[in-house]
């Protein structure tokens, strides 16, 4: 079946998504990815991201994400959607499939340009430090 | 537009004709008649033969001449000749009356020229529109590497091979791999030189769809250069799959390959491969009888085949002008003996002649990739010797001897027996060598890197002497120059 | 685990591969795949084999086409219809630009992206400052500081990565013994300054937590290779 991302197919696409997902989300999907879609709703992140899924698309353009922000970045999939979204497994995270360790902290996106950037720093005790000279306050 | 400007025109384009006509052929001149304008002549003189008394006769001939034919018409829109020049001479047009001290202006080409390929900067010597000198300046993306070579060991200087020529990575590292191989003096097992033929060939074709299309984008065509960059995004993700990276591969080492391919990536390039040829007739169809891509390519750029032998030129630059020499035949390496295909050879030797040399070799890749499938041996994908290759992960971290192995090789690396080699291969763009010399230690003493681009970009002058500056856009594609290789 | 990428295998061919949908898209190419399937050396597609065939038989009738076909082709512009034609099937194929912020390429187990330092489950920090991979590594972007700790055991006190020098060549995940150094599957670590790529051994770990759950899997998907 032709994919109703085809520019042929542009209005009976946008009909679909609108029985589908409602005016909504649809209203949603043209303002954040330019094109209504039709998907499987295959499972939704701790971060509120929902992933989609729809073999009827080209390959590669098959799954995507729905970002919950209003101004998304690429890197606010979390670690076990990331695998899935760039098609490394086709096995959907699930808890008990994808333990996330007890270390792992909730997933932060880049945050460069941001107050919350990383700025590196020294993590042994250094090794020389710059000389201070002592002086006397001058008598007289 | 009035009769009289139309005649102009038809005479002026007769003029430039019948200049490339006399000059190819030598004969008497010939006022240009419409059939020859039809660009489906081409010079019907094979490239090959008794160049050296053309060239002498030219020389004759030689000096400011005014040919009637050429000079008939006058008008400011006076196209001057279209001549293939000696790099000895060449001929400029000379107006009636114009300052003789105005001899030529100078400009740079690049190094920020979207038709650069990079950072070449090209100063060119024009008279009006006449290219007279072209002189390459390079150096602008040296970054020592043979130097820094010399203080790697010879593991750690496999990736800086995949930066020399960047677009066609997994060669360069085959020619590094083979030639240390040489000084080992090890042979690795047939399944890793299946994979290496394999993915050389998938280089090739990387290298060539960059280089035909660019060089169309370049001359003026965009569309093939969007279709054919999907088909190379598939095969980097082939590298992708079998090494990890897009690009910079690191996976053809000495001793083998890094890693055994994974399951399923077999299918998926006979898949590709299956699909590919269509691509390529794609292009072809949108290209090889285009008539403004054979206006700007047939008849430019022509290199004799005596030219390109002393020019030290290689690869398709070599068998466009007619030699058939290809060191996949000549002194095969890895499984290429097994391999059956066929070599291009042009008969011109004009940047048509090139274009249509690279298209060939892609199908004929094909056709070694389509073998390598086929043959692909079982066993393993590098040498089983722990001195050399390190030993698999899952022995590592049993065995204690395996893991003292491991422990020398990623820190000391391996010693390799004193000598010297000059390994070369059939790089997409020509011989790539390396010409290693060892001490005996684990780091190389000495490796020059014999890039094929350095000797094409050093013929661009008298490549290009006497053609438009146009053209030196489409000679410069033609070339394939990648200057990852040639500034080292 | 990964069967499934492995037997839908290269997703990108998918739009474009099967012979039926080439059919229906393009004349010209299924004529060609048609062809594929013979050796490639005598396929008639071959145009520059053909041409120079006929350039070695006879040079001179091989730059005579034959004068009405090729007044014909210049009157009537046949071979640049031909292409218009060709670009005007590729109107009705459907897109294959991937829209990156909500899809997103195929990446592979072994793919090399930023570096990230591991641990046990236990939450036990996996280096052991054996160096390795400041030995190996091409470009010296690793440095290495090591100390016992109060426990005696032997850890890292720095283990800073230069990220604006590393090539990216894996070394040092194959170097590492104890998998302690990876390269994750992340790319999208741009950065708007250079100090931010410098790299100290907190973020590293950092890194190692937040991705611990996809290096697991990859891991172990890719570890029959290694």
């Amino acid at each position: 079946m032709a994919p109703a991302t085809s520019w042929l197919n542009a209005w009976t696409g946008t009909l679909a998504a609108l029985r589908a997902n409602g005016v909504r989300r649809t209203v949603k999907q043209i303002l954040m990815i330019d094109q209504p879609r039709v998907g499987r709703f295959v499972g939704k992140d701790d971060y509120g991201n929902e992933y989609y899924e729809n073999r009827d698309e080209i390959v590669l353009r098959d799954r995507w994400v729905e970002y919950k922000k209003w101004n998304p970045d690429a890197t606010q999939v979390p670690a076990e959607w990331h695998q899935w979204l760039h098609h490394i497994t086709d096995d959907v995270p699930t808890p008990q499939t994808v333990p996330k360790p007890f270390f792992s902290p909730p997933h932060v996106e880049n945050l460069t340009g941001s107050e919350g950037a990383f700025k590196t720093y020294n993590t042994t005790v250094p090794k020389y430090n710059a000389w201070k000279p002592a002086t006397k306050e001058r008598q007289g | 537009m009035s009769s009289t400007a139309f005649s102009r025109s038809v005479l002026s384009l007769a003029t430039r004709t019948s200049g490339a006509r006399q000059l190819s052929s030598l004969t008497a001149p010939a006022v240009g008649s419409a059939s020859q304008m039809l660009r489906g002549n081409r010079p019907s003189v094979p490239a090959v033969p008794d160049l050296q008394a053309k060239r002498g006769a030219k020389k004759v001939t030689g000096g400011k001449v005014m040919r009637p034919e050429t000079f008939g018409v006058s008008s400011r829109w006076f196209v001057p000749p279209k001549v293939r020049q000696t790099a000895e001479y060449v001929e400029v047009p000379y107006y009636e009356g114009e300052d003789a001290s105005l001899e030529t202006f100078t400009i740079n080409f690049g190094p920020q020229h979207p038709a650069a390929h990079g950072v070449l900067r090209l100063i060119l010597e024009l008279k009006g529109e006449i290219i007279v000198r072209a002189d390459p300046h390079i150096g602008l993306l040296h970054r020592g590497t043979e130097k820094l070579i010399e203080y790697k060991t010879y593991l750690q200087s496999l990736p800086y091979f995949d930066r020399l020529d960047y677009v066609s990575m997994m060669t360069n590292e085959q020619a590094y791999s083979l030639a240390v191989e040489k000084l080992l003096n090890i042979d690795i097992p047939p399944r890793a030189k299946y994979i290496r033929t394999m993915f050389a060939e998938i280089t090739r074709i990387l290298n060539h769809i960059m280089a035909v299309t660019t060089h169309a984008l370049d001359v003026g065509a965009l569309t093939p250069f969007l279709w054919m960059f999907e088909e190379r995004e598939k095969l980097m993700e082939f590298y992708e799959r079998v090494s990890g990276a897009r690009m910079h591969a690191a996976y053809v080492r000495p001793g083998g390959v890094a890693l055994d391919m994974p399951v399923g990536l077999m299918e998926d390039i006979f898949k590709w491969a299956e699909q590919f040829n269509a691509r390529i007739d794609e292009t072809e169809e949108a290209l090889s009888n285009n008539r403004v891509w054979k206006n700007r390519l047939i008849d430019v750029g022509k290199v004799t085949a005596k030219e390109a032998i002393d020019y030290s030129f290689s690869g398709v630059m070599l068998r466009g002008s007619g030699v058939a020499w290809d060191l996949r035949k000549e002194q095969p390496y890895d499984a290429y003996e097994d391999m059956e295909f066929d070599i291009p050879v042009g008969t011109n030797g004009d940047c048509y002649d090139r274009y249509l040399c690279r298209v060939e070799e892609m199908r004929q890749s094909l056709r070694i990739i389509a073998q390598c499938l086929n043959k692909m041996p079982p066993g393993p994908v590098k040498v089983e010797d722990a001195k050399i290759a390190p030993p698999p992960r899952a022995t590592m971290k049993e065995s204690m001897e395996a893991l003292i192995h491991h422990f020398k090789l990623y820190s000391e690396g391996y010693s390799v027996p004193p000598g010297e080699t000059y390994t070369v291969i059939e790089a997409p763009k020509g011989e790539f060598g390396v010409y290693l010399v060892s001490d005996g230690s684990s780091r190389p003493y000495r490796c020059k890197i014999r890039a094929p681009g350095f000797p094409h970009l050093a013929g661009v002058d008298f490549i290009g002497r006497g053609h438009y500056l146009a053209d030196a856009v489409t000679i410069i594609g033609t070339l394939d120059v990648v200057f990852g290789e040639i500034d080292r | 685990m990964f069967s499934a990428r492995i037997s839908r295998s290269l997703p990108l061919l998918a739009g474009r591969t099967s012979v039926a949908s080439l059919t229906r898209a393009s004349p010209l190419a299924a004529t060609a795949l048609r062809y594929a399937h013979r050796s490639t050396a005598d396929s008639v597609t071959v145009r520059a084999r053909r041409e120079q065939q006929r350039l070695n038989d006879d040079p001179e009738k091989a730059i005579k086409m034959p004068v009405l076909d090729r007044a014909a082709q210049e009157m009537f512009l046949t071979e640049i219809i031909r292409t218009m034609w060709l670009v005007l099937e590729q109107m009705f194929k459907p897109p294959y630009t991937i829209m990156y912020p909500q899809e997103k390429g195929p990446l592979s187990p072994r793919f090399r992206g930023e570096h990230a330092l591991r641990r046990y489950p236990t939450g036990e920090e996996r280096c052991i400052a054996c160096k390795l991979c400041e030995a190996i590594c091409p470009a010296q972007a690793i440095t290495i500081e090591a100390e016992p700790r109060e426990d005696g055991s032997r850890r890292t006190t720095r283990y800073d990565i230069d990220m604006t020098k590393c090539i990216y060549c894996g070394f040092c995940q194959e170097a590492c013994p104890v998998d302690a150094i990876v390269e994750s599957q992340n790319f999208e670590f741009t950065t708007e300054t250079r100090e931010e790529l410098l790299y100290n051994k907190e973020k590293l770990l950092a890194n190692g937590d937040k991705w611990e759950a996809e290096l697991a899997r990859n891991l172990k998907a890719d570890h029959l290779y290694r």
